[in-house]
Parts: C-alpha cells; structure tokens; sequence
C-alpha cells in the first residue's frame, strides 16, 4: 500500500515538474507574450474600434446588427478563445523542440509512463493559455462588458477546459511535424480556419428560423459554422461574459467537455508513437 | 563557476514580463473606445428623444416637465451639456420603433419610458435601469376581493407593455372589461363605481390615484416587470459611461429619490440605490 502510494507520489511529482517547465518555458519565451499581448490588441483595439462604426446604430429599428450587444462586446469573447487557440496549439511546439534536443528521449525513458508525461505537457499548456485568455478579459472595461466574479470563475474554468483539449490538439499536430517552420505553417492553417468559421466575427442570429438563417448566408457556411466545434465554446464564452448565445447553452458545454476528453484520448493515442 | 541566479531575480525573470503585459492592457482598458462624449462635449448641447406626453415621466408641462426631464436636465448639468428635448409625437403610439422616424441626427439618447427588453437592445445600447412598471391593478382602500369575476376597467395608455399578455391574463381571471379612453375617464369609473378596478401601467397609475384613498399593486406573474431607462445608440460607450457614473452620483446623493417623491412615484418602482 504505502509503495503503491509513494509510486502514486512519485509520479504525481513528476506530472508537477513537467507542468512546471512547460508553464516556465512559456512564460520565458518573449515571442509567445508578445502574440498574446498583440491579438487583443489588434482585434479589440483595431479591428473592433475600426468596424464598430458600421454596426452602430444610425436609426432606431433599423436592422443591422441584430445582436442585442456592440459589435465589439460580440467580438470580445471569441478573442478570448482566439488567444486560447493560439497559444494552445503554439505551446506543444515544445513537443518539436524536445524531440529536436534529445531531453523528450530522456523524459520517455524514466519510469515515468507516458500518459502522465502528456498530462503534464498538456496541463502546462492549459495554464499558460488561461494566462493568455486572461489577457484579454483584463480589457474588459474598454469594451463594456463587466463580468461579475462568478462570471470571471466561469469564463476561467471553461478556458482551462478547452485550452486542455486545443493543447492536445496540439501535439497531436506536432506528432506529424517534424520541424519547426512547418509547424507555424501548419498551425496557422489550422487556427485560422477554425475561428473564422466560429461565428467569431459575425452572428448567426438565433431569433431567424433556419430557413430566413440559409437566407442571410450561404447554406455552404451555415453547415460549416455549425460543424466547428469552436463554434460551440465561442457561444458558450459568449454565454458566461455577455449573457448571449446562439445555440443550447447545456449543448455548447457538453461539446467543449466532449472535445476536451476526445482530443485529449487522441493525443494520448498519438503520443504511444513518439 | 557559473553563478546560479538568486530566487527573487528567477521569480522577476519569470513573472516580470507577464506583469508588464498584463499591467500595459490594463492601461489600455482606459482609452475612449469611442468620440460620442467628445462630441457632445465640444458641442456642449445632449439632445433626447422623448415621447410628447408620458405621465410621470413627461408631462409637457413647462413648470412640472417630468421625472426623466428633470433628472436628464440634473445629469446635463453636472456634465455641463444643456439639454435639448426632442419630443416625438409617434413613440409609443407604434409597437415598430422603425415608425417613430428617430436618428442619430436628430438625438444622441433615446429618454421617457424606454423599455429595456431584448428587442430594444437589438436596436439600442441601454443603461442600467433607473425605473420598472408593469400591468398594475387599482382598487380602493381596504377591497380585497382581487379582480376575479370583477368589472375591470383597462386603460392601456402609450406603453410598449405586452398587452397581448394582460389580455390573455384578464380573460383568465374570467373579469369582464371596460376600455376607458384617457386616464381621466379611468379615475372617474373608478369614483363613480362603474368598475370594480382598474387596470393600468403601474407608473401612470401612481400619478393618478390618490394613494390615501386607493391601493395601487403590480399583477403578478405571468405578467412581466418591464425595467425602463436610457437607450444610446450603439457603440455610443463614453456617453453611455459618462451618463450612467452621473446618475449613479445622483443617486447616491438623493437626487433621484427627491424627484420620485416630487412626481409622486411609488419608492418600490425606483430600481437604483434599492
């Protein structure tokens, strides 16, 4: 009992120090502050001061923007989970960079199993997105929104969830890379897409049926929206911070919890590989 | 022998970056998202769309303007803005805004009775609500038969209340209705006996029955509480900022309160400071 405890222990210890570098190396890397600093910037400050404009309202009852929010506190929230992409999928480059060095040889070789070495990658990742994700909530005040401290709790625990299933996304992408540049490439060519096709920068508003819905856009990128499983934790953030969702809000949780355990099942598979 | 670094400059190296970050987009929270408030400011004038006549809160009486146009005229001059009431003869007669012809031209606050429901905030910024009405029953002193199997007379006035709703309720309540025209025809039928109570929107009612001879309560559910207060036009924050932090300074210094009692406005109805 007691060595089975002390095993137990041990590897605990071990998850700890590897959620520890990950969290250092992220926080030490300058690259990675200053992409978590600048997407707020960019999209709260310019892109959302820049289109704000043509989404006010000019006459009353005049349809333009049928979401009961500015266009900038409609954007705010998948900021947050843009930031939480990136830097997700960005920290298991550190995956390539082991294996390019020659220290993930020796991590794999202690006892400690592999699974909880991928745990411990994965949950490094997650904190240092959730460092990242907060970022972003810290201009709240600039565009309107006021999160009470039950929201903030929310918001976090929800970035924290997704943040581990998009890290073991990650690395189930830096299992098939093998160098650094292709990663940027690749990951780019994945980030993207997944969050212009979120909903992120314009509504599907809930009050149209389907068919006025297949009306406004195309049936092409209405089906595209609604398959993207980021369509679902932008929704459910959008939920917690602005009090607005476009689908079930019990749907949008259960599918981030789904993604979280499938991905990370999925990285755990890949990772036998390594 | 290289020097390890001390704990202190480790944890600086760690976190300094990470506090400069977050303290450089705290900073940034503080920038004008918008040049609504600097408009009015140089022009010096705040114009508000108001319906014509909408007792307690505009009454069209040069001496006794009203509630909302003495606390806006309040909030106006503590901004150092004059105030140019716009009044507009449609609001409230037509459930489509659209038809009331109101732009951003012609006002930057939309004031006298706006209800703060969803449909409102798909068109309109609003501000924290100062005020709430609803459906509310008037019967004299010491009658505590309700208004089941009653006489009731109705006077729905220009409120955007669900009327659909009270209808639904009354036939519910199996009452037989009496539509009064005005509300003097309303405390005449009352007085005269013509109908066992009458039904109306809480703040009208408040103005016009005497509280010592008649009790005054809101119907309860299924019927809804409606909050009132500003509408701004969208991505208008400063100015939705600058007037919201000087009605809560009104508030705080009884200002509010003192013009409630001056118009003769049931406390309970008062939303802020409660």
């Amino acid at each position: 009992m007691s060595t089975a405890l002390s095993r137990g222990f041990g590897q605990a210890r071990g998850v700890y120090a590897i959620w520890l570098r990950e969290v250092k190396r992220s926080l030490r890397d300058k690259g990675q502050l200053v992409g978590g600093v600048s997407r707020p910037l960019l999209w709260v400050l310019i892109l959302g001061i820049g289109l704000n404009p043509y989404f006010r309202g000019e006459v009353y009852g005049e349809v333009r923007f049928v979401v009961p929010y500015t266009y900038l506190q409609f954007i705010f929230p998948a900021v947050i989970v843009l930031n939480i992409l990136y830097t997700s999928i960005q920290s298991a480059v550190s995956l390539i960079w082991d294996r390019e060095f020659g220290f993930l040889r020796e991590v794999l070789v202690s006892p400690m199993p592999r699974n909880l070495i991928l745990l411990g990658k994965v949950l490094g990742g997650a904190t240092t997105a959730v460092i990242h994700g907060c970022m972003v909530l810290v201009v709240a005040r600039f565009v309107g929104v006021a999160p009470s401290w039950s929201d903030i709790a929310q918001a976090i625990g929800l970035m924290f969830v997704l943040s581990f299933g998009l890290t073991a996304f990650g690395i189930v992408i830096a299992n098939y890379i093998r160098g650094f540049e292709s990663f940027g490439v690749f990951s780019n060519a994945v980030i993207l897409p997944l969050y212009f096709t979120a909903s992120s920068v314009f509504p599907l508003d809930p009050a149209l049926t389907r068919a006025q819905t297949l009306v406004t856009y195309p049936e092409w990128l209405v089906y595209m929206v609604e398959f993207n499983p980021l369509t679902y934790a932008i929704d459910a953030m959008r939920g917690i911070l602005i009090d607005f969702n476009q689908f079930d809000p019990a749907f949008n949780f259960q599918v981030v919890g789904v993604l979280a355990v499938g991905l990370f099942l999925l990285a755990m598979w890949e990772f036998r590989k390594v | 022998m290289v020097e390890r670094p001390s704990r202190f400059r480790s944890v600086l190296n760690d976190f300094g970056p990470l506090a400069v970050v977050f303290a450089l987009l705290f900073a940034v929270s503080f920038l004008p998202p918008d040049t609504s408030r600097a408009e009015i400011d140089t022009r010096g004038r705040l114009s508000v769309c108001m319906p014509t006549s909408y007792p307690p809160l505009v009454t069209g009486d040069a001496d006794v303007p009203g509630f909302e146009v003495e606390l806006l005229q309040a909030i106006a001059d503590r901004l150092g803005w004059r105030l140019n009431v716009v009044s507009n003869s449609l609001m409230g007669r037509d459930y489509n805004p659209r038809s009331w012809r109101i732009n951003r031209a012609q006002c930057q606050l939309l004031a006298g009775g706006v209800a703060l429901s969803a449909q409102t905030r798909s068109f309109l910024d609003t501000s924290a609500p100062h005020l709430r009405t609803g459906w509310a029953v008037v019967s004299p002193l010491g009658d505590t038969a309700g208004i089941a199997d009653r006489t009731v007379g109705v006077y729905v006035g220009l409120t955007g209340l669900d009327r659909i709703a009270l209808s639904q309720y009354l036939r519910s309540q199996q009452v037989s209705t009496a539509i009064l025209r005005d509300p003097a025809a309303m405390a005449r039928a009352l007085e005269d006996g013509e109908v066992d109570v009458v039904v109306t929107e809480a703040l009208l009612a408040t103005q016009t029955f005497d509280p010592d001879a008649y009790e005054i309560a809101l119907l309860p559910a299924p019927l809804e509480q409606i909050p009132l207060g500003y509408g701004f036009w969208k991505g208008d924050m400063t100015l939705r900022r600058a007037v919201e932090s000087t009605l809560h300074d009104l508030t705080d210094e009884g200002v509010v309160a003192s013009l409630a009692e001056r118009y003769e406005i049931d406390p309970d109805l008062l939303t802020l400071g409660h």
